[in-house]
């Protein structure tokens, strides 16, 4: 008996402790089970008064190489809300778009919706292509805009009551913010350089951001310099006297271009008060030409328009980035400011 | 003698490091000195008159033990006990008087110190007879406890035909058929003789009892604490080859809860902790991969992925009859240890009594006021007439504890506060069946369970140190929750058969280590601040920081507040590696005389298929939400408010489990970082196969007191892998490779036994250690942007090493040993991490990156010298005889040739990462009684744990010395209560750069106790 009694309290001991349970955290997403999201690509945007139309990417958020996109019919409604001042009565969906690329040449198809009768609600279906074998996994929503030189106001955009019969779920953002581009420097102005001396003043700015500027020579571009200041963003277009052919396809018929090479710098930007400041980065060569680091850069300026002459004139002060930010390091400093005047495009 | 002693007194007042060494040489004289005082009297010296008249000759020895300090030992069925004596009385020693009695009763009387040998006179003629062959096979016992003694020694008498029990206490010796006179001895044990007829081609079964020898133990009572020493270093005495063994019963003595932290008390050994408890085994100053991990000799998996050394935590020692560190390897075992061996060695059931052993221990952890628990269960029996052995084992281990650290990164400092959960499941079960004397099966099995659940809560205060326009004075808030479980199984079945020319052994196995982590979730939040500094300088030691003109012990401080911390990101994965041995090995032993010495010619050969994989799943998500999302909306958990004593004030952090019912609730808020996943989980991810093949031969030589050891080992391997390459965390590439390599290694071990306690050793041998997979596998990670990868290295060599050990070796039969020697190793392709620049990597259009690699470094040599030294100190006078001490140091030095940091046409000498030059343990123990009581320190030296781009970059573990204290009342032969307090002192971890002020990390663990009662049955 005694001995029976120790095999059974041997036997619920180790029953006991085989049987203890971990104490485990309950997550849920994880790769057999984390929803496609369909999303915005951005929750604001701007453009320019007299912008006729805008559009608005909606995509996937990012997934996995092995994802199985949905094959069935997606339902998503939207409505444009919070229309101010001119955007009133003015804002509707245009046609939804999307691109296919079949034998390398780019095909645009448009998605079918549904609108209310004042055009600020209804529902976008968005359904299996035939040549993708799937959903398209980004698409545009044109939206018409006044298109008027003083156009003022904004407005809302919003995606909600996602529908779909696979894991798909609303992802956020979803909500689009617009309103008119306001800051003074926007648009698309031009600079013209005259002699060899502007250039140089030029590349002592931008070339330390820049390899290829700081390699070339003023025989080397045309002396065509675009700056184009858009919602947040902006870029200087360096062009090169050397040419290039560009061929594309677009629906079918295949064009083949020849146009001049650009360098690009490209920044996000803050224009305020006459304030000007630039932010992006750029990358850092070594004495074999090699890149071997990219660094954040910080362009300090000042800038004035002149709406008689329809030109900003630019006064850059300082160049720094993230390994040259003390006085004394600076990529570029001058306390007087070197200056280029731009005309609008 | 008392100058002597207070000589000794006076040294250990001084002691430091460098004077252990000479303690324990000055305390060997003294023993010396006392030894002598202490052999019995000449039996003729002894005046003892008897008058006795037909007594039979068992009630004459029962009056002259009561009348003397001697004991008579004799074999019952040897020695006619019935036989008639008479004395008149006129002898006036006892040595006359043994004389008539031996006259009598035909026997002879042989003095032996205070024990008195009583042989038939028959014997020696029968003995001389020419004999055909048999043997005898047996157990050696404890006769006052019942309980096995592993070690002992077993001579033919008169000749050097020999063995050693085994650690289940058996042994088998063939020896002449006829009457044989076996003699036994075993420290703290009397010696032995036992006459036993052995049958012509036949085997004798004996049972060798042995008394304990209260002569030189002075009456201490007997206790496990005691019997564990006994069984040690008896093993240790009897060993081939240079051997620390530690008895399950000696793991009581110290207040170790784990393998790893028991071995610490071995000479020349230290070990890595991880939150205070030990895990890994550094032997001789070498990292833990120069050191193999076997069970019952076979070489466990590592379920950590980028490693093959074992995390001893996860073993429980409770199911262990005893560990064998063996410093120099045989040609039968195994050659990847250049550091040493560590065999773990299960139990078997002893007897056809049932045998129950339980022990339950509660303890309490000072650092978060949370219990602990411990209890195991054991129970062996063996049946069918002794054939059938079965043991079952089971223990478990809880534990809630923490730690307290800060860190500091650069400019950036780092405050972390740990509260885990660990718990250790040990079950383990052998059965063996002997179907006769010859021949006998065994299946072993081995399951351990260990789970770490981890909650650490982070502060990382970042200052602007520089102003810089790019960056933010920010304050990092990080939360992980993580699981981890290790498990380790193992099944052994083999067999072993005596035949008549040779002995056969062979064996299969199957081990898998799995390190399962189901959840690993991490939670980081940022803050920003105006203001912010860090003071490292004024206390090294706690350094102090102000952010926004606030000290930081205020509470109105920013940092406290939880909703200027906007969420940042959250990861959240899991990991699974798992690694696989089938093992089949043989060994065949053949017995040979040479001239009038014995030998024994070994060979065998053996095959192990390893199989390992690691897979990981890591997903960070971004917040994408419209809607702010900031600490305080997912904050909780617990607060520590005496982390570091009170010296920084902490808040809520993230509370996993509250995030994560927000995010399940959220799934469209949070967006995956595809490509960050992608890159991460190719570039760590990989399959190896590793298939090793062995043989090995060797002869073993006994030529009087000389025992030759002598043989090689070949061992050739292969591995295959596949991994990918990730190149700037976008483009992955899948990549194969394998290697393969052999070594040679010769093997030679001398031992001379100067007298029955004193040994003089030394080996020559060769070895070697494998490369981490995680440094082999062809596994780059590539990131151009950042101008940094790491790249594995395919090319790798494994370390060769050639060793060479002298020890000399004292053992006293009041249970201790004092033992000196030195060591050295000659390394060569030793292996270190190295960074430098290239633009020679898979994808590379020629971009210079900071490349990573593991790296042959040219050679490396490490030289040292050992001491240890422990006896109960029996011969001191009245109450101080029941002091004990406990001690050994090693000094070591190593240089090793790397490529220098700073010029690479150069070589630069260093130090061997991972080598402290000192590591020593100071034990010192009363007993009075049943109680004992015990003060151990370990002192671990500094050393270096990782190698930076110049010197100055170094990192350095600091010396550490750990403070411990245990006490066992023996209530009664069966049962026993203890209690244990540990890390007194509440040392912490410490990490230091370059400069010793120029602390990294201190991270404290405080103090922690356990009180219980350990039953045998």
């Amino acid at each position: 008996m005694k001995k029976h009694l120790y095999t059974l309290a041997t036997a619920l001991i180790l029953t006991a402790f085989v049987s203890c349970a971990d104490n485990s955290l309950d997550e849920k997403p994880n790769d057999n089970n984390f929803p496609l999201q369909l999303l915005l690509d951005a929750e604001e945007g701007a453009d320019l008064a007299d912008a006729e139309d805008y559009s608005i990417e909606v995509k996937f958020a990012d997934y996995l190489p092995d994802a199985a996109l949905p094959e069935s019919s997606i339902t998503i409604d939207y409505t444009i809300t919070d229309l101010e001042e001119d955007m009133a009565d003015h804002v509707t969906i245009d046609k939804i778009i999307y691109e296919v690329e079949v034998d390398d040449c780019t095909y645009e198809r448009e998605i079918p919706f549904t609108a209310s009768n004042d055009g600020l609600s209804g529902t976008i279906t968005l359904s299996r292509d035939e040549d993708l074998k799937f959903v398209p996994t980004s698409f545009e929503v044109i939206l018409t805009l006044p298109g008027e030189d003083e156009t003022k106001g904004s407005f809302k955009f919003e995606l909600s009551n996602l529908k779909s019969s696979e894991r798909v779920i609303l992802g956020s953002p979803n909500v689009f913010e617009y309103e008119v581009l306001d800051n003074d420097a926007a648009g698309e102005w031009e600079l013209e350089f005259n002699n060899e001396e502007e250039f140089e003043a030029f590349k002592s700015i931008f070339g330390p951001l820049n390899p290829e500027l700081q390699g070339i020579n003023f025989e080397d571009i045309t002396g065509k310099v675009k700056a184009e200041f858009e919602f947040e963003e902006m870029k200087f277009e360096i062009e090169l006297a050397e040419e290039e052919e560009i061929t594309t396809c677009e629906n079918g018929e295949s064009e083949t271009e020849t146009e001049n090479k650009v360098i690009e710098i490209e920044a996000e930007y803050e224009a305020e008060d006459g304030e000007l400041s630039l932010e992006g980065s750029h990358v850092i060569v070594n004495d074999e030409g090699v890149e071997e680091d990219e660094l954040d850069f910080i362009i300090d300026s000042e800038y004035e328009i002149n709406e008689a002459e329809e030109t900003i004139t630019i006064h850059f002060l300082k160049v720094v980035d993230e390994d040259h930010f003390k006085e004394g390091e600076e990529l570029f400093s001058n306390g007087d400011g070197v200056s280029f005047t731009f005309t609008k495009d | 003698m008392y100058t002597k002693l207070q000589i000794c007194i006076s040294k250990a007042q001084k002691f430091t490091l460098y004077t252990l060494t000479g303690i324990a040489l000055q305390c060997l004289l003294l023993n010396v000195l006392f030894a002598r005082n202490g052999t019995a009297q000449n039996i003729y010296d002894v005046k003892l008159r008897l008058e006795v008249k037909d007594k039979t000759l068992k009630d004459v020895f029962t009056i002259i033990e009561e009348k003397t300090d001697f004991t008579f030992t004799y074999s019952s069925k040897r020695v006619d006990l019935t036989k008639k004596i008479t004395l008149d009385g006129h002898h006036t020693n006892l040595g006359q008087i043994l004389e008539a009695i031996a006259t009598q009763a035909r026997v002879a009387i042989q003095q032996m110190d205070n024990l008195l040998l009583v042989k038939s006179n028959l014997t020696t003629a029968t003995a001389k007879k020419p004999a055909a062959a048999g043997a005898v096979r047996g157990r050696v016992i404890d006769d006052q406890f019942k309980s096995v003694l592993p070690g002992a020694t077993i001579f033919q008498k008169g000749t050097n035909n020999g063995t050693t029990s085994d650690v289940n206490g058996e042994f088998f010796l063939r020896v002449p058929s006829g009457e044989v006179e076996l003699e036994i001895s075993y420290i703290g044990f009397r010696k032995y003789t036992e006459v036993v007829t052995v049958p012509e081609n036949g085997v004798a079964d004996v049972e060798l009892k042995m008394i304990s020898d209260a002569t030189q133990l002075q009456d201490i009572v007997i206790t496990g604490v005691l019997q564990g020493q006994q069984k040690a270093l008896n093993q240790q005495k009897t060993a081939d080859n240079i051997k620390n063994v530690v008895s399950a019963d000696q793991i009581g003595r110290f207040p170790d809860p784990n393998v790893a932290e028991a071995l610490q008390r071995v000479p020349a050994v230290n070990i890595e902790r991880d939150q205070g408890e030990g895990r890994y085994v550094l032997v001789r100053g070498l990292a833990p991969q120069f050191t193999n991990i076997s069970i019952n000799g076979e070489q466990i998996p590592s379920p950590e992925a980028s490693v093959r050394y074992v995390a001893l935590d996860a073993v429980p020692a409770d199911q262990l009859s005893s560990i064998e560190v063996s410093k120099a390897i045989t040609p039968d075992m195994d050659g990847d240890a250049i550091g040493g061996s560590v065999n773990l060695i299960t139990r078997t059931a002893q007897t056809e009594n049932i045998s129950i052993n339980a022990s339950g221990l509660v303890g309490y952890n000072n650092i978060n006021g949370k219990t602990n628990l411990q209890g195991s269960l054991e129970r062996s029996q063996r049946f069918l007439n002794n054939k059938l052995g079965i043991m079952l084992n089971s223990s478990y281990y809880e534990t809630e504890r923490g730690s307290d650290n800060w860190e500091r990164d650069d400019n950036a400092l780092e405050l972390r506060d740990y509260e885990l959960t660990r718990t250790r499941l040990g079950l383990s079960s052998t059965i063996d069946y002997k179907f006769n004397d010859k021949n006998e099966v065994y299946f072993r099995s081995l399951y351990n369970r260990f789970t770490d659940r981890e909650e650490r809560r982070r502060y990382i205060f970042n200052p602007n140190v520089d102003d810089s326009p790019f960056e933010d004075n920010e304050i990092e808030r990080l939360t992980k929750d993580r699981l981890e479980k290790q498990i380790v199984t193992s099944f052994n079945l083999g067999a072993k058969h005596t035949l008549s020319k040779i002995n056969l052994d062979y064996e299969v196995s199957y081990s898998e280590a799995i390190q399962d982590t189901p959840f690993d979730i991490e939670i980081g939040s940022i803050g920003e601040v105006d203001q912010m500094s860090i003071d490292f300088d004024t206390n090294p030691k706690f350094p102090s920081f102000v952010v926004d003109d606030l000290p930081h012990t205020s509470s109105q401080n920013i940092y406290l507040n939880n909703s200027v911390y906007e969420f940042d990101e959250a990861t959240m994965g899991n990991t699974y590696a798992k690694d696989v041995n089938k093992t089949a090995k043989f060994n065949i032993g053949i017995p040979y005389k040479a001239g009038n010495s014995d030998g024994l010619f070994k060979f065998g050969g053996k095959v192990r298929l390893k199989e390992k994989r690691y897979d990981i799943t890591e997903n960070v998500f971004s917040y994408t939400g419209s809607d702010d999302l900031t600490l305080d909306q997912y904050e909780g958990g617990k607060v520590d408010d005496n982390f570091l004593d009170g010296k920084y004030t902490l808040r809520a952090n993230a509370d996993p489990e509250r995030f994560i019912r927000y995010f399940d609730a959220n799934p469209g808020n949070f967006e995956l970082s595809v490509e960050d996943k992608l890159a991460t989980e190719a570039a760590e991810s990989y399959t190896a196969k590793e298939d090793v093949y062995a043989g090995y031969m060797m002869t073993k030589l006994q030529v009087s007191k000389l025992m030759v050891l002598g043989g090689f080992r070949f061992e050739h391997t292969s591995v295959d892998y596949k991994s990918y390459t990730v190149v700037n965390e976008s483009e992955i590439i899948p990549e194969e490779g394998s290697t393969d390599y052999s070594f040679f290694l010769p093997q030679l071990h001398v031992r001379y036994n100067v007298n029955d306690n004193t040994n003089l050793r030394m080996a020559v041998t060769r070895s070697y250690a494998r490369p981490n997979f995680s440094d082999i596998i062809p596994a780059q990670e590539i990131n151009i942007n950042e101008g940094e990868g790491t790249i594995g290295n395919a090319q790798l060599k494994p370390v060769g090493a050639t060793n060479v050990d002298i020890l000399a070796e004292k053992y006293f039969g009041s249970v201790g040993i004092l033992s000196g020697g030195v060591f050295y190793k000659r390394l060569t392709d030793f292996i270190f991490n190295r960074r430098f620049e290239s633009s020679q990597y898979p994808g590379s259009d020629g971009q210079v990156v900071d490349i990573t690699q593991a790296r042959n470094g040219e050679a490396a040599s490490l030289l040292g010298f050992e001491v240890a030294y422990q006896q109960n100190l029996t011969f001191l006078p009245g109450v101080l005889k029941g002091l004990s001490i406990y001690a050994n140091y090693t000094l070591t030095s190593s240089n090793a040739e790397i490529q220098s940091r700073s010029n690479s046409n150069d070589n630069e000498e260093i130090r061997l990462p991972g080598q402290a030059k000192h590591v020593g343990n100071l034990s010192l123990g009363y007993d009075l009684g049943r109680f004992n009581f015990r003060v151990s320190a370990n002192f671990n030296g500094e050393y270096i744990s990782e190698i930076g781009g110049d010197a100055s970059e170094d990192l350095y573990v600091k010396d550490r010395i750990q403070m411990d204290a245990t006490t066992t009342i023996t209530i009664s032969p069966k049962l026993r209560f203890f209690a244990e307090f540990l890390n007194i002192t509440n040392q912490p971890f410490e990490i230091y750069q370059g400069q010793e002020n120029h602390y990294i990390q201190r991270e404290f663990y405080s103090w922690w106790t356990r009180a219980g009662l350990k039953l045998d049955l």
